[in-house]
């Protein structure tokens, strides 16, 4: 790693670190929900953004993650982590079978069949009223028995980071050269030795999980789960961040996240017309920088400084 | 070439299409041969691809055989083919256009990425038959034009030493000068040894290089030969394809 490359990190992680002790609770609260969404808009872009799967149903397998946890932890008294764990599984093995049944489909037809199962799920969850209690919730317990939020952001940012790390080690692996292969072209894919079904279940399996983890998270922060959370309203808001911030970069889309998330917090005060205004920033930046802002914003930085584009090489 | 060599893979009255009950192959034959370049040659529509997808396992196969060196390979999935000296290169378009032209290559010898001093032979003996291509090591491919890219796809399909080539129109949409160059490749490859079989609607083009021919109608074989049997006859086989019944 280069000097300056080194010494941004440095001063990041020391501001990741003290970040805690600087803001009050609501805009901690924030930042851990900012957190929640980073995980999952890195995972949608390591499914859409990488492997060419486009996918509306993203935000199913965070109610799923949320929901086996919470249930399991509730229902059968299992410890925390293991409901955790056991989101994570279910996810994976419910998007290998999403994955699986989408085969044959692509681009729309794929993300229709994704919304579809998305609702399915949802409807499930609102009508199970037993179950899990319907549109009126299902509290679940806490992780931590304490009063402050902080150590669910340290919790929050280690996940960020793990996850993180192994999604870019993923995609510069061999897999994520074949999910990018299988993105450009199927059938040169196959030629070329690429198992393609193999690793388009495997795409879904693999960001299903981490919607999972996210999910399990997410129950055991904020303490009761409803349907909402696997609505389409909000798998708008994670294409938006992913779009906005770079849907072709893990690193980008999860700065897209954290940017977004805080920005909607501080917009509040305008009500649904904060909403507008992200609708008309998206459709901007498909317009006008396909690739989101983050890219957009570090190749002119680079351009007008050689010597950044060494930092950002770095 | 002589027209009388063995032949490496052999196809057998294949059976296909992509809807039940409607078949586009209705019991086409061929013969790859070592050295030569085979073409099938037929109107639009009477199945040209489709035998090539087939071949190479995109499409079932209701009923046939199809024979290298003798074993039976209908029905190898299309990631394995590479393994048995089979390539192919598809009609539309087929490199990564987002990736580079290095990780183009590099994606052609993912069946022996452990064996680095073979990639290296490999790399270097591609970049020295296609010379543009060294030149563009580090550009996104699909910023090259067409014939590059389609120079990139040959070299790419040829990074696993294949001894069967299938090729789906290698000249579509290419201009006259470029497709010139890129059947000069093909009959090169076929000197070197390699078996290929060329679908095309470039009826010059392909004549010119071709050894033996087939000619399709609706899916099932309408004539074959050694060139020499259509050189000169262009017109005469449009004609023939226009209004035979």
């Amino acid at each position: 790693m280069r000097i300056p490359t080194l010494i941004a990190s440095l001063v990041l992680l020391a501001l990741a670190l003290a970040f805690p002790h600087l803001v009050n609770a609501y805009w901690l609260s924030v930042s851990i929900l900012a957190i929640f969404y980073a995980i999952i808009t890195a995972s949608w872009t390591l499914l859409v953004g990488y492997a060419g799967q486009f996918s509306f149903g993203h935000m199913a397998f965070v109610s799923l993650g949320a929901y086996t946890s919470g249930l399991l932890v509730t229902s059968f008294g299992v410890p925390i982590p293991l409901g955790m764990l056991a989101g994570i599984i279910v996810c994976a093995v419910v998007g290998s079978g999403v994955g699986y049944v989408g085969l044959r489909m692509r681009g729309p037809y794929l993300a229709l069949f994704t919304v579809a199962f998305s609702e399915v799920l949802r409807i499930i969850f609102v009508s199970e009223t037993e179950i899990t209690g319907g549109s009126g919730g299902l509290e679940v317990p806490p992780l931590f028995h304490i009063r402050s939020d902080i150590p669910y952001y340290y919790l929050g940012l280690i996940l960020l980071a793990a996850s993180l790390g192994a999604m870019v080690a993923l995609v510069s692996s061999r897999w994520g050269l074949f999910f990018r292969a299988i993105r450009e072209n199927e059938q040169a894919a196959a030629a070329a030795g690429v198992r393609v079904i193999r690793f388009r279940v495997l795409a879904f399996a693999i960001a299903s999980s981490f919607a999972g983890l996210a999910g399990g998270f997410y129950a055991h922060y904020v303490g009761i789960l409803t349907p909402d959370i696997g609505s389409v309203d909000q798998m708008g808001l994670v294409v938006a961040m992913a779009v906005i911030g770079g849907a072709e970069s893990l690193v980008a889309s999860v700065i897209g996240a954290l940017v977004l998330e805080v920005a909607i917090e501080a917009l509040r005060s305008y009500g649904e017309w904060r909403l507008v205004i992200f609708g008309a920033a998206l459709l901007l930046v498909i317009r006008f920088a396909r690739n989101g802002l983050l890219p957009l914003a570090w190749d002119r930085l680079a351009r007008a400084n050689p010597r950044l584009r060494r930092v950002f090489a770095g | 070439m002589p027209d009388s060599e063995a032949p490496l893979l052999i196809a057998r009255d294949l059976v296909a299409g992509y809807v039940p009950g409607v078949n586009i192959l209705n019991g086409m034959s061929v013969d790859v041969v070592p050295g030569q370049v085979r073409c099938v040659l037929g109107p639009n529509g009477t199945g040209k691809s489709t035998l090539l997808k087939a071949m190479f396992g995109f499409l079932p196969t209701q009923s046939g055989t199809m024979q290298l060196r003798g074993a039976p390979v209908l029905g190898t999935p299309p990631h394995s083919m590479g393994a048995l000296g089979i390539t192919y290169l598809p009609q539309r378009p087929s490199v990564f256009p987002f990736l580079s032209v290095e990780v183009n290559l590099r994606l052609g010898t993912w069946a022996f990425r452990h064996d680095r001093a073979r990639v290296r032979e490999r790399t270097e003996r591609a970049l020295t038959q296609f010379p543009i291509l060294r030149e563009r090591l580090r550009q996104t491919a699909g910023t090259m034009s067409g014939g590059q890219q389609r120079q990139l796809e040959i070299a790419r399909a040829l990074m696993g030493d294949p001894t069967v080539l299938l090729m789906d129109e290698p000249t579509a949409s290419i201009e006259p000068r470029v497709a010139g160059q890129i059947y000069e490749i093909i009959q090169g490859l076929a000197r070197a040894g390699k078996a290929v079989l060329l679908v095309d609607q470039n009826i010059k083009g392909a004549l010119g290089i071709a050894d033996h021919v087939y000619v399709m109608r609706t899916g099932t074989l309408f004539e074959e030969g050694p060139r020499a049997q259509f050189t000169d006859e262009v017109e005469t086989l449009v004609s023939r394809w226009l209004y035979t019944r």
